[in-house]
């Protein structure tokens, strides 16, 4: 079963999003701050992440920065709520940093569930991720 | 011996040749002139020259007695002998008694000639006795006419002689004196100490001579000159003294007003402030103390020199000397100023600017020339740097002003006067409190004379009110001018104009409020996307999990559409706040205007009218279509809000400019580069300026509750902000508002490809 660690601070959305994808039978992994996500990637090794992008310990940049380079084959969704600076910037850097999805909230939950399964298609079907 | 002149009044011619006999007998030589009756007799009384007359008693017209008679009138005191035959005892003593000297009997001739002789003597002896005593009357008179006072004194210290002048002197008179002895007239003590010393020296042959002031009764305090004068009056031995006391206090004052006032222009003349020469042929022949401290010379050496001398040969107006000095003669025939700013040299090389009176006078025929020469470097060292210091303040940015110690203007400097929008003329004589704008509370101008009573320096900010009425917010610092006394004389008012200063701190201090509200707002939107991200989400699950027909369906389709309108309102937040994300094209404002009045047009109710005016030059800017269709509509739709009841025309009108200093310095960010702006006046309400300070602020709204959100003008603000431009507001309650927003153009080249790519599209 395709396992996705979700990192995000806000703990009602956090669950909304584990419930959301427990739905689609992906197994969930959830931290709430970037070093608790460290922590659990000691460990395990997860298809997909999901991001926040502001975090209070580490910010979700860092995070998929660390990510691509200890394991570059995990797919990343970067997810912004904009606020104390430009959303549209961060998530810019994430894609660049090597996220596949950006998402702004709030945002549609089909359209997200659709991404989220294109990348894990992706990867069953053996092929690399989109550059 | 001298011929004897003898008239003799006889009719017997035989008796006169018997006298003639006796005389010539006796060896008398004289001349005898015989008459015989009265007319003859007076005629040689009137006629000769007579020493003696001799006369018959008894004639036959005439008689003795009658002869003495005529003679005792015609010529007095000469002897007249009566020469008689018979004579009583009783006529005899008759005759003498009027008068005749003696008489003599025919019978006894021989008496005739010691008769005579003795006639003559006596008549020689009252001669003499009557020329004494005629001369010493003339000395008394001479003494007593004397105003000085005059006394005889013998050894005796006794007066034996005074004149009038001492008696009228001492209210005394002559008996009250004669006789009398220094000491009891004067008293003990005086003639001890005073008086004794004096009569002893003159005494023992010496003139002693003294001035002093003593009091006199008749006249009070006086000065004398008094002398004593030893006189001998037989012999070599001083038997007495005279005293001759003269009264001189009128000379003695005359003199001594003469030496005071003498001594008082030799005072002036010394002390004056001035250098004061006096010239001859061109030579100085006296100078004061003042001129040997001016030029530094000894008086010696002044004294060989001339005026020309002390000049410094090319004067300060490029002049040369000697031509002032060939002008001497005309100056100082009128008398006055010769020259001013002229430069003097010293002895040590040292030059001083002087102004030089002169006059001239003529002495035993000779002229002089005075000069006055008055050092004014000094002074006009002190004008000098007074006007730099006057100049200075005229040129000076701040605005100066004085008054009087009643608020009176006395003086502006040139940039009060134009700030004010007075002429200088104007504003003197005006009071303090008609630059004041009524509504400058009485308390402000009483703490403010408060402090500047106590001598202290009042500061703070005033409005004042210019000629235009145009109010000008001023910091203002006041501070009293004292007199050397400690007296305050007039106040200094040092004003600077912070009128626009203050505009952009408001500004500032607005920008700096909408910069933390976009910070605060962000903040609350990220943790509301948090919030609808997760509502969104269980709503969609939910709806998911049941059938259309279940009973809570339609509830949780209710929640996701308002869902949706939060996300909405969150996101206009976000904008406000310059944080969504936007696509930035080239844009033609103009053609999107007239799309966005396009629009509006359907919904604008019959009594507005939207008017629009496009300069042709105004080109493109670079921002999302989207945003700025956003900001159009959104103040349009204010205009017709204000315009709603009354109607009115919403103007739309666009340029390219510059931005001006004067926006520059309201605007800080603003660039030197084209901008375009764009002005939206309405017709309608309009605002006051509490709500023109705000209406960008978000949820400020002047909407009933419930139409507006508060959020339409501050994501206007944070659109312009995000595209680098400015938005402002001017409002007249009652008149309307208009909106101008300054948006930068595209560059140029860009600016090319647009207006190309229009082309092109119009072509194809």
């Amino acid at each position: 079963m395709p396992t996705i660690l979700i990192i995000e601070d806000d703990t009602d959305l956090r669950r909304m999003l584990a419930k959301l994808l427990q739905r689609e039978d992906f197994r969930v992994l959830e931290a709430g701050t970037g070093l608790e996500a460290l922590q659990i990637l000691d460990y395990y090794i997860p298809d997909m992440v999901i991001t926040d992008i502001i975090m209070p310990d580490q910010d979700g940049i860092g995070t998929i920065n660390e990510l691509k380079k200890v394991y570059p084959e995990v797919k990343i969704i970067a997810i912004s709520g904009g606020g104390r600076m430009l959303s549209k910037d961060y998530l810019e850097i994430a894609k660049i940093l090597g996220a596949h999805y950006t998402f702004s909230k709030p945002f549609d939950t089909r359209l997200f569930l659709e991404k989220v399964h294109e990348l894990m298609n992706l990867q069953e079907s053996g092929n690399n991720h989109p550059q | 011996m001298k011929t004897l002149r003898i008239l003799y009044l006889e009719d017997t011619d035989y008796d006169v040749d018997l006298v003639r006999e006796y005389l010539e007998e006796d060896g008398i030589v004289f001349d005898l002139i015989h008459v015989k009756t009265k007319e003859d007799f007076i005629n040689a009384l009137k006629e000769e020259e007579l020493d003696i007359i001799l006369a018959d008693f008894s004639l036959p017209s005439f008689d003795g007695l009658e002869a003495l008679d005529i003679t005792q009138q015609l010529i007095s005191d000469i002897p007249f002998i009566i020469i008689s035959g018979v004579m009583g005892e009783e006529l005899a003593i008759e005759a003498l008694k009027s008068g005749a000297t003696d008489y003599v009997l025919k019978q006894r001739l021989s008496r005739l000639v010691p008769s005579i002789s003795r006639a003559l003597l006596e008549a020689n002896e009252r001669a003499t006795r009557l020329k004494a005593e005629s001369e010493r009357q003339k000395y008394d008179f001479i003494v007593n006419a004397s105003k000085s006072m005059f006394t005889l004194v013998d050894r005796n210290y006794t007066y034996e002689a005074v004149n009038d002048a001492f008696c009228k002197a001492h209210n005394l008179v002559r008996d009250q004196i004669i006789g009398k002895s220094l000491k009891e007239v004067w008293g003990e003590d005086s003639f001890d100490k005073y008086i004794k010393k004096n009569f002893d020296d003159s005494f023992r042959n010496n003139v002693v001579r003294y001035q002093a002031w003593f009091e006199v009764p008749s006249r009070g305090l006086r000065c004398f000159e008094v002398t004593f004068y030893p006189y001998k009056e037989t012999g070599d031995d001083v038997t007495h003294t005279v005293v001759d006391t003269m009264d001189i206090t009128d000379k003695q004052k005359a003199e001594e007003a003469m030496r005071e006032s003498e001594a008082k222009y030799r005072l002036l003349f010394d002390h004056a402030a001035e250098a004061i020469l006096l010239e001859k042929d061109g030579l100085i022949t006296t100078c004061n103390t003042r001129a040997v401290e001016y030029f530094g010379y000894t008086k010696q050496q002044l004294l060989s020199k001339g005026l020309l001398d002390l000049l410094v040969k090319i004067q300060p107006d490029g002049s040369d000397a000697s031509k002032h000095a060939s002008e001497l003669e005309a100056v100082t025939s009128k008398g006055g100023l010769l020259g001013t700013n002229w430069e003097f040299k010293k002895k040590n090389k040292r030059t001083f600017i002087a102004d030089v009176s002169a006059a001239s006078f003529q002495l035993k025929g000779e002229t002089f020339y005075q000069f006055f020469i008055h050092d004014i470097t000094e002074k006009a060292k002190a004008e000098e740097s007074l006007k730099r210091l006057a100049e200075a303040m005229e040129q000076s940015v701040e605005l100066v002003a004085v008054t009087d110690i009643k608020g009176h203007f006395v003086y502006v400097n040139k940039a009060c006067a134009d700030k004010l929008e007075y002429s200088k003329k104007e504003i003197i004589g005006k009071h303090i409190t008609q630059i004041l704008p009524p509504a400058v509370s009485k308390e402000t101008l009483y703490q403010m004379n408060a402090v500047l009573a106590d001598h202290k320096v009042w500061s703070g900010d005033l409005d004042i009110l210019s000629k235009r009425k145009q109010q000008l917010l001023v910091s203002a610092r006041v501070s009293p001018i004292r007199s050397k006394e400690g007296d305050i004389t007039s106040y200094v008012y040092v004003l600077r104009d912070i009128t626009e200063e203050s505009k952009i701190k408001a500004y500032l201090r607005q920008a700096q409020k909408m910069e933390t509200i976009g910070t605060l707002a962000g903040g609350i939107a990220h943790d509301f996307n948090n919030i609808i991200a997760t509502i969104t989400g269980h709503t969609d699950i939910a709806l998911q999990d049941i059938k259309p027909d279940n009973p809570v369906y339609e509830d949780l389709e209710q929640i996701a559409k308002a869902t949706e309108r939060a996300k909405g309102l969150v996101n206009q937040i976000l904008t406000f706040s310059r944080q969504v994300e936007t696509k930035p094209e080239e844009v033609r404002i103009d053609m999107l205007i007239t799309e966005a009045t396009k629009l509006l047009a359907a919904s604008v109710p019959k009594n507005i009218r939207i008017k629009q005016g496009m300069a042709a030059e105004c080109g493109g800017v670079m921002a999302d279509p989207s945003q700025l269709h956003q900001v159009i509509m959104n103040i349009c739709t204010n205009a017709i809000y204000a315009m709603k009841d009354s109607g009115g025309i919403l103007h739309i009108r666009s340029k390219s400019l510059v931005p001006t200093q004067r926006l520059k310095s309201r605007f800080p960010e603003l660039e030197d580069k084209q901008y375009i702006s764009l002005t939206f006046k309405d017709t309608g309400t309009g605002m006051d300026d509490a709500t023109a300070e705000r209406i960008f602020e978000p949820f400020f709204t002047t909407k009933p509750v419930g139409e507006g959100t508060g959020l339409g003008l501050s994501v206007v603000h944070g659109i312009v902000k995000s595209l680098g431009g400015e938005i402002f507001a001017e409002s007249t309650p009652g008149k309307g508002s208009t909106f101008t927003i300054l948006l930068p153009c595209l560059e140029e080249e860009k600016q090319k490809s647009l207006s190309n790519a229009d082309h092109t599209d119009h072509r194809g």
